[in-house]
C-alpha cells in the first residue's frame, strides 16, 4: 500500500496504490486527513487516484467516506478518479456510488477546479 | 454481685459472638469480626489478632488495628511467646514489664497500660495465631482478671474454629477455580485438534489423544500443503495445564501458518523455532517431530525437534525406528538447524507416531509399556488396516495398565499406505492450494490484519478454478476478507496472536467457506447489516457479506468463539 500526495495550490493530488484493507486504511486517513481537516485546510478540493489500487475493502469505503464527510464540513470537495475494476465492485456492493463525486479520469476532475 | 452479672452479661456476648463467627466464611471479614467482637465483649480499648504462618514460621497480621501487614517470627515478643508456648500471659503494667516493648506505642502515640494475650487453640491444641488485647476500659486502675482470662481464651477457642473453617473454604474456592480453569483450558486444547483424519487417495489415517488428569502438553495436527501433500505434527508442549495449552494452540497456528512458505520440513522447524526463541515464554519448549507425506512419491520426508523417533511398520511385520539426529526441542535458543530424513513407504507400510505418554504408559506393578511391547503389538497386525492396528495397540496398552491412572497424557498418530497402490499418478502436483471439485481445504493465520492479503491470496487461487465471473469471484474474495476482518475487530478484539480456521469445501454443487475462530461470542442479533447510508466499518462488511453470499450461518453454540459458514452456488456448466 502506498499514499502519494501532492498539494498543487489548494488543490490536493492523492495517488493510492495497491491493496486497501483493515491493515492499511488507517495510513490513507493519516496521509491525507492533515491537508483536509481543520477550519481552514490546506487543500481546498482534493482529487483522488484510484487506478491503482488493486483491492479495495470496506474499511476503504468508510475511510472514504470519512474524508469526504471532513471535506464537506470544512467546505472543500472530494473528489474520486479513474476508479479500478476492484474499486467499481466494492463501490456497486456499497451502495456509494451516488455519494461520490467519480470521475472516469484525473484530468477530468481537475478541470474545473 | 456486680461481678457475676457482669460475667453472665460477657458469656451471654461469647454464645452470640460463637454464632456469628461460625456464619461467616470469608476469611478477611472474619478476622476484622473477631477483633471487633473480643474488643467489646473484653470491655477493651483495641485488640491484634495474628495468624500463624507454618511455612516460614511466623505470625503475621493485616489488621492489628493502626498498622499495615506485619509480621515477625513465631517465639519474638508477646505474641510470638504466646504462640510458640500456648501460655497465656496477662501483663498489668506494660511499662513496668520487661517483656513489653514500647516501639510501637512510640510510633504511634498510642500508650498501652495493660495487655492480655492467649492464643487461638483449636479443639486438637494446634495453636492457629494470637490475639492480643489492650487496655481493660473501667474507672481506675483496671486489669484484665483471671475470669477476663477464661473469657478470652473462649472466644479465642471458637475464633480458631472459625479461621480454620474459613481458610479451608477459601482453599476450596481456589481449586473449583482451578478446575474450572483447566476444563476450559481443555475446551481450547480438544477444538484445536483436528476433529477428523484427512482422507487421501492411497491413506489411512488414524489418530488417539487421552488427556491426564490434567490438561497435558500432547498435540497433534494434519496440514494439508497441496493435493498430493499433507504435514503431520506430533509434539508435546513442556508443562501442562493452561499455559500449555495456550502455547500449543497458537503453535499449531504459527505451523500452519509457516508451512504455506516453506516447504523442507527442516527449514519449516528452524522458522518456528526462531519464532518461538524470540517469544521465549517463561521456559516452556516443545519437542515435535514434522512428517511430510507425499502421497504420489509414497515417501515421507521428517524432522524432529527433540522428539521420539517416528516407528516405521512394514507390510512384512518388521519395525525399524527411524532413528534421526534428533535437534533441540523448539523454543530454547534461536538460529538452530535441524536434521532431516527421507524414506520410502511401501504398500502396506505404516508410520506411528507418538509422545512418551505412550512408552510410558504404568502398569500396576510400575513398569513400562516401552518400546518393544509397542513394535510388537503393532507388528501383530501389519496387515490389518490403519485402524484395526490403532485398536490392537489400545487394547494392549489397556490391558498392560489396567485401572492404574496415568500421569501424562498419551497420544498417537498411524497412518498407513494401502496394501494395494491407489495413488494413480496426476498430471498436476503443486504447493499452491488448488484444489479440484468436491474437495475440501483448510488455511489457519494468526488473527493479525497483516495476513488479510494472504488470506485474499489463498482464497482468490482457490476460488479461481470454479468457474465464477472475474467479478464474482473478486467479490467472494471481499466478503472472505470482510468477515475475516469482523473476526479480528469483534471476535477476538484486535488481538493479532489468535487463530483463525478457514475451511473451503466444494461439494454438493456449492462454495462452502467456513471461518472459526475461538474469540468471543458475538451476539448474533447485532450481526444486522447496517442501513446502507450508515456507513460505518463492520455493519458495511457485513452487509457484503450477506449481499455476495447466498447464505450466512453463524454458529455460537461451540461453547468458544464462532463457526461462520458462508454458501454460493457454483456457477452452472461448471457442475456435474
Amino acid at each position: 500500500m502506498k499514499v502519494d500526495t501532492q498539494l498543487d495550490g489548494k488543490v490536493l493530488k492523492v495517488v493510492l496504490e495497491g491493496e486497501i484493507d483493515m491493515s492499511s486504511s488507517g495510513s490513507v486517513w493519516d496521509a491525507v486527513a492533515p491537508f483536509i481537516e481543520g477550519k481552514k485546510p490546506k487543500a481546498k478540493a482534493c482529487v483522488v487516484d484510484l487506478s491503482q489500487v488493486s483491492y479495495m475493502d470496506s474499511s476503504g469505503i468508510a475511510t472514504l467516506v470519512r474524508a469526504w464527510q471532513t471535506s464537506q464540513k470544512n467546505g472543500g470537495k472530494l473528489r474520486l478518479a479513474s476508479l479500478s475494476d476492484s474499486v467499481k465492485d466494492v463501490f456497486e456492493l456499497a451502495h456509494v456510488n451516488e455519494i461520490f463525486d467519480i470521475f472516469p479520469s484525473v484530468d477530468e476532475a481537475l478541470a474545473d477546479l | 454481685m456486680v461481678e457475676s452479672d457482669d460475667k453472665a452479661q460477657k458469656l451471654m456476648a461469647l454464645l452470640e459472638v460463637g454464632r456469628k463467627l461460625a456464619s461467616n466464611m470469608d476469611l478477611d471479614s472474619l478476622l476484622e469480626l473477631i477483633i471487633t467482637q473480643a474488643t467489646h465483649v473484653m470491655s477493651a480499648d483495641r485488640s491484634s489478632l495474628f495468624l500463624v504462618d507454618k511455612k516460614t514460621k511466623e505470625l503475621w497480621s493485616k489488621i492489628a488495628e493502626g498498622a499495615d501487614e506485619i509480621r515477625f517470627p513465631i517465639g519474638k515478643g508477646i505474641a510470638g511467646h504466646v504462640a510458640a508456648t500456648g501460655e497465656i500471659i496477662n501483663i498489668p503494667d506494660a511499662y513496668a514489664d520487661s517483656r513489653f516493648n514500647p516501639d510501637v506505642d512510640k510510633k504511634t502515640g498510642y500508650k498501652t497500660k495493660t495487655i492480655l494475650t492467649v492464643p487461638l487453640s483449636k479443639p486438637d491444641g494446634e495453636i492457629v495465631g494470637v490475639i492480643q488485647i489492650l487496655n481493660k476500659k473501667g474507672k481506675g486502675k483496671v486489669v484484665f482478671t483471671g475470669e477476663d482470662e477464661e473469657i478470652l481464651l473462649a472466644l479465642a477457642g471458637q475464633a480458631a474454629v472459625a479461621i480454620t473453617n474459613a481458610i479451608y473454604h477459601r482453599e476450596v474456592l481456589a481449586k473449583e477455580k482451578l478446575e474450572r480453569d483447566l476444563q476450559i483450558a481443555r475446551t481450547v486444547q480438544e477444538s484445536f485438534l483436528p476433529q477428523d483424519s484427512p482422507k487421501m487417495p492411497g491413506f489411512q489415517f488414524e489418530a488417539y489423544y487421552d488427556a491426564a488428569q490434567e490438561v497435558g502438553g500432547d498435540f497433534y495436527d494434519f496440514i494439508p500443503l497441496s493435493e498430493d501433500q499433507i504435514g503431520i505434527i506430533m509434539g508435546d508442549v513442556s508443562g501442562k495445564g493452561v499455559p500449555a495449552a495456550l502455547f500449543m494452540a497458537r503453535l499449531m497456528s504459527d505451523f500452519r501458518f509457516i508451512s504455506l512458505t516453506e516447504s523442507e520440513p527442516k527449514d519449516i522447524l528452524t522458522k518456528v523455532n526462531d519464532l518461538l526463541a524470540k517469544r521465549s515464554q517463561r521456559g516452556m519448549f516443545v519437542t515435535l517431530v514434522f512428517v511430510l507425506l507425499d502421497i504420489l512419491k509414497s515417501r515421507i520426508t521428517f524432522s524432529s525437534a527433540g522428539h521420539l523417533p517416528p516407528l516405521l511398520v512394514k507390510a512384512d511385520s518388521s519395525c525399524h525406528l527411524l532413528e534421526l539426529e534428533k535437534g533441540i526441542p523448539l523454543g530454547i535458543a534461536p538460529d538452530r538447524e535441524f536434521g532431516q530424513d527421507s524414506v520410502p513407504l511401501n504398500a502396506g507400510d505404516s508410520i506411528l507416531l507418538y509422545t512418551d505418554g505412550l512408552q510410558e504408559a504404568r502398569s500396576p506393578t510400575g513398569k513400562e509399556f516401552g518400546f518393544d511391547r509397542m513394535e510388537k503389538a503393532l507388528s501383530q497386525k501389519a496387515d490389518g488396516t490403519a485402524k484395526q492396528m490403532k485398536t490392537h495397540l489400545l487394547s494392549k496398552v489397556n490391558r498392560f495398565v489396567k485401572d492404574t491412572p496415568q500421569h501424562d497424557d498419551f497420544t498417537f498418530v498411524l497412518f498407513k499406505a494401502n496394501k494395494k497402490k491407489a495413488a494413480k499418478k496426476k498430471t498436476r502436483s503443486s504447493r499452491r492450494p488448488g484444489f479440484g471439485k468436491g474437495e475440501t481445504i483448510s488455511l489457519s493465520v494468526p488473527s493479525d490484519p497483516k495476513h488479510l492479503s494472504l488470506v485474499r491470496k489463498n482464497m482468490d487461487a482457490v476460488i479461481g478454478d470454479l468457474g465464477f465471473t472475474e467479478s464474482e469471484r473478486r467479490k467472494l474474495v471481499l466478503a472472505i476478507d470482510e468477515a475475516t476482518s469482523n473476526v479480528i475487530k469483534y471476535g477476538y478484539k484486535g488481538d493479532t496472536e489468535k487463530r483463525i480456521d478457514f475451511i473451503l469445501d466444494t461439494s454438493g454443487g456449492k462454495l462452502t467457506i467456513k471461518i472459526r475462530d475461538y474469540g468471543e461470542t458475538p451476539d448474533v442479533e447485532k450481526i444486522k447489516p447496517r442501513a446502507i447510508k450508515d456507513v460505518r466499518p463492520g455493519g458495511l462488511g457485513t452487509h457484503f457479506l450477506r449481499e455476495v453470499m447466498d447464505n450466512v450461518d453463524y454458529d455460537t453454540s461451540l461453547g468458544v468463539g464462532t463457526l461462520l459458514t458462508l454458501t454460493k452456488k457454483l456457477p452452472k456448466g461448471e457442475n456435474e
